[in-house]
């Protein structure tokens, strides 16, 4: 069970069981929280700011104590284990960096490879590749200090010095919840496609319901310490398990179905047609919100051998025969 | 042009004095603040962990700070002693504040979210400290030290007082001698030193981070060696020490005469005259300049040294009377020239012992004074008229004015009242031309010197002989200022080295020059 730790791992999975923990005024800051999360995954804890989500975050590495339950990764207490090395085994992203102001970038990234005790030559060997995947050019960049970075580059060289030892895990705590929105929107598909991060687990924590939606493959709704609903995007937009997670939801509802259901999801409400020539073809994994912005004048769409009529009137009708159906 | 001269001379004269003063200092300002560094940093890191301690360390420091500096080093005397060691404890504690301090807001002050990141990237408290809090609150603690250090330039100013040293010796001497270029030859390498220092230490505070973190190995380095400085002067040591006033050691009738009259070469330290007798008396010291009747002679079982070659004016004390208060109350001259011939040396340090060391109140100790000497009367309320006696503000003055009032009221019709405590020489004389008193106590010495300031080559004529020295000063204070000067009361508050009786009584020295004999052939 030790595997984890000793050998590189072929599956870790991080268990949080019936954790509750208490503020200094005994009010509760997360009350009888429990959920797994297994390699590859993205677990998205969303919710509004005190509902508990960075402090369930932050005892996963231990910078908080839990008052009551457990925590384990691959089945190991983690109480069990020395607080600095299970640190340096889990990538920790903080919403406004925290990057040592007295470091260089490349010194910033190096920071966990020099804990554990790297070679120098592989410490920069690394730290350069990171950057380059990143794109921030280290020809540019290496030698500068934070403070001359811009907020979206600063927080790529935050990412960059949580992966740097190549952790299995990586904790996010808003992670681009200090940019402005359009380097927002640019760092997180960067960060969706990034190779580094496949066969990690990742837990997220943030307010944005889109961002949630965009990154999750769960997601955890928390609110005022207790977890509201954990599940996949669906089965909160479709399946919200109280009051509370669909009201959080409703404003931005129509968007999110539209982002969140696929092609495949509603493709037998489409009505079939034989006009014309197919205009494109979409593949099973686009969203409706990519089928609808192909399709924003009507189209043709071949799909999995069928042609299917795409056009704003269509996926809507078919998004609700989809809900009628479930 | 003439004083900017006149300072070069004196400095080149005093060169190889001034260099190691300037080394003293030097050396007396980083060695403390050396210590300080490496109590306050520690301390300071403590209490950003501990913070219930950190209201206790800051306010000790503080505490420290607000006490006078001049007290400080007088409590560090019963300790240890006099010279570098009380000086570099008192330096220390005022050095401490400002670098506790400016630790703990430094580290404090660190960004949170920087130490958070640090320990979530899982360094330990050591790594933390080490590698981001200290780098980080390192301008707010060099701050700290520069504070200290321009603080310790100034206060080291003071060790003088106690025979540590440094440039406090030239300004203090400058001071009681009324030689502004000597003051200034200490005064102003002690603000070059507080300049330069604090320039350095900026520079180095504002070093790049990154360059910083390397650089700092060699700050405690350049404090070790500028430490280092102090140990160069103590390196030699003499069997017998002798501890001088700063103006003792700049008068031709003090060390100077000492040095040419009587050829003694002896190793000197300044010293504060409040502190050298108890330092005299704890051994710290084997000779010290004194006043011959002060009450601390008695107290501290010391005996005068007799100036066998006559080096040090006489300061006899005789009353002085202004010449329109004799004519209208003519019986006063008998009353006052009746104390003459009773009170030697030994005598009005027995008074003073028992004024200044035993806190008896000046009136009583004047009326058993004339009781024992069949001098008392009962007092005779006579209303003739007032006489205004005056006195200055050291014992001698205190006991003289209550003795003569006690004599006129009893022997006359007439009243009297005192005002004691006059400040200076100057204040007292000014109040007696003016009509604003009609008598006080003062010395022969003192009116040739002070108040009469005859040409060099007089006075040098006249200072070997006490009664040519009376003869001058009443015949010219009758001229110009119309004043008598009545009889001598007997006692002669000079100038003089004293040693520890029971030394005196071992090595058979009696005089100035069995001392020098001494000294020169040991």
């Amino acid at each position: 069970m030790r595997i984890f730790f000793l050998i590189p791992v072929l599956s870790v999975m991080i268990q949080v069981s019936h954790v509750t923990k208490f503020f200094d005024s005994g009010a509760t800051a997360v009350k009888d929280v429990s959920f797994e999360v297994k390699e590859g995954e993205t677990l998205v804890l969303l919710g509004t700011s005190g509902g508990g989500k960075t402090t369930t975050l932050r005892m996963i590495n231990r910078l908080i104590e839990p008052d009551e339950g457990s925590i384990s990764i691959d089945g190991k207490d983690i109480r069990q284990l020395q607080p600095t090395y299970l640190r340096r085994k889990i990538g920790y992203v903080l919403q406004n960096t925290g990057l040592f102001p007295h470091y260089t970038v490349l010194e910033n990234i190096g920071v966990v490879p020099q804990l554990l005790k790297w070679e120098k030559t592989a410490i920069e060997k690394r730290s350069r590749s990171l950057m380059e995947k990143l794109r921030l050019s280290p020809a540019e960049y290496a030698h500068v200090y934070p403070h001359q970075l811009s907020g979206g580059q600063q927080q790529r060289v935050g990412l960059a010095r949580a992966l740097a030892a190549d952790p299995p895990i990586l904790l996010m705590d808003e992670p681009f919840g200090a940019l402005d929105p359009l380097t927002r929107i640019n760092v997180r598909q960067e960060f969706r496609k990034l190779d580094e991060l496949h066969n990690k687990i990742v837990i997220l924590v943030t307010h944005d319901v889109e961002e949630a939606f965009e990154l999750g493959t769960r997601i955890g709704l928390m609110n005022q310490g207790s977890m509201q609903q954990l599940g996949t995007p669906k089965d909160l937009l479709f399946r919200p398990a109280n009051a509370f997670v669909q009201q959080f939801l409703q404003p931005k509802q129509f968007e999110l179905e539209l982002k969140t259901l696929l092609v495949e999801d509603i493709i037998n409400w489409l009505p079939d047609t034989t006009n014309g020539s197919p205009d494109l073809t979409l593949e099973p994994g686009n969203s409706c919100w990519e089928a609808l912005a192909a399709g924003i004048n009507e189209s043709v769409v071949q799909y999995n051998g069928q042609q299917k009529l795409v056009n704003g009137n269509t996926i809507l009708e078919a998004i609700a025969r989809y809900k009628k159906a479930l | 042009m003439e004083e900017k001269e006149t300072l070069l001379d004196f400095i080149q004269q005093q060169s190889g004095k001034l260099v190691e003063q300037t080394i003293t200092h030097t050396g007396l300002t980083f060695i403390s603040v050396l210590i300080a560094v490496a109590i306050g940093v520690p301390l300071g890191i403590l209490i950003t962990r501990k913070k219930k301690l950190s209201s206790i360390v800051l306010g000790f420091a503080g505490v420290m700070q607000t006490i006078p500096s001049i007290a400080l080093l007088g409590f560090m005397i019963p300790l240890l002693g006099i010279g570098a060691k009380p000086a570099i404890v008192a330096l220390f504690l005022y050095a401490l504040l400002p670098i506790i301090r400016n630790t703990y807001t430094g580290i404090i002050g660190v960004d949170p979210t920087v130490t958070e990141a640090a320990t979530g990237m899982g360094m330990s408290n050591r790594q933390l400290l080490y590698k981001v809090q200290l780098p980080l609150a390192m301008p707010v603690i060099l701050a700290g030290i520069r504070t200290a250090t321009v603080i310790n330039v100034g206060v080291a100013t003071l060790a003088a007082y106690i025979a540590a040293g440094g440039l406090g010796e030239f300004i203090f001497g400058g001071i009681a001698l009324n030689n502004t270029t000597m003051m200034l030859a200490g005064a102003i390498p002690a603000a070059l030193l507080a300049i330069l220092f604090d320039w350095l230490l900026s520079r180095l505070q504002h070093l790049n981070f990154s360059k910083l973190r390397r650089r700092l190995y060699i700050l405690p380095l350049i404090l070790v060696l500028l430490s280092s400085f102090y140990l160069l002067p103590e390196a030699y040591e003499s069997k017998v020490k002798a501890g001088f006033t700063p103006e003792f050691m700049g008068r031709q009738d003090g060390y100077l005469g000492l040095k040419s009259v009587y050829g003694l070469n002896i190793r000197t330290v300044v010293i504060n005259d409040m502190i050298m007798y108890k330092a005299i008396y704890e051994k710290k010291l084997d000779v010290i300049s004194g006043s011959s009747t002060d009450g601390r002679v008695k107290a501290f079982d010391l005996a005068v040294l007799k100036d066998d070659k006559h080096i040090f004016p006489p300061y006899y004390a005789a009353p002085i009377v202004r010449e329109a208060t004799l004519e209208q109350y003519p019986e006063i001259e008998a009353v006052l020239n009746s104390l003459s011939g009773t009170i030697n040396d030994s005598v009005m340090t027995e008074l003073n012992y028992r004024v200044d060391y035993l806190k008896q109140d000046p009136a009583r100790v004047a009326k058993d004074f004339l009781v024992a000497n069949n001098l008392w009367k009962a007092p005779r309320g006579g209303n003739k008229g007032t006489i205004r006696i005056g006195s200055k503000i050291f014992g001698d003055g205190y006991i003289l004015a209550n003795i003569y009032k006690m004599l006129i009221e009893g022997n006359t019709d007439l009243s009297v009242v005192t005002k004691t405590g006059l400040g200076g020489t100057k204040i007292v004389f000014d109040a007696l031309v003016n009509n604003q008193l009609d008598m006080y106590p003062e010395y022969t010495g003192t009116g040739l010197l002070v108040l009469l300031t005859p040409p060099k080559q007089l006075v040098d004529s006249l200072i070997a002989n006490s009664q040519q020295v009376y003869d001058y000063v009443s015949g010219e204070f009758r001229t110009r200022f119309k004043i008598k000067w009545l009889k001598p009361i007997g006692f002669n508050n000079t100038y003089a080295l004293m040693m520890r009786k029971e030394d005196m009584k071992k090595l058979n020295i009696q005089d100035i020059s069995a001392l020098t004999n001494y000294v020169n052939h040991r």
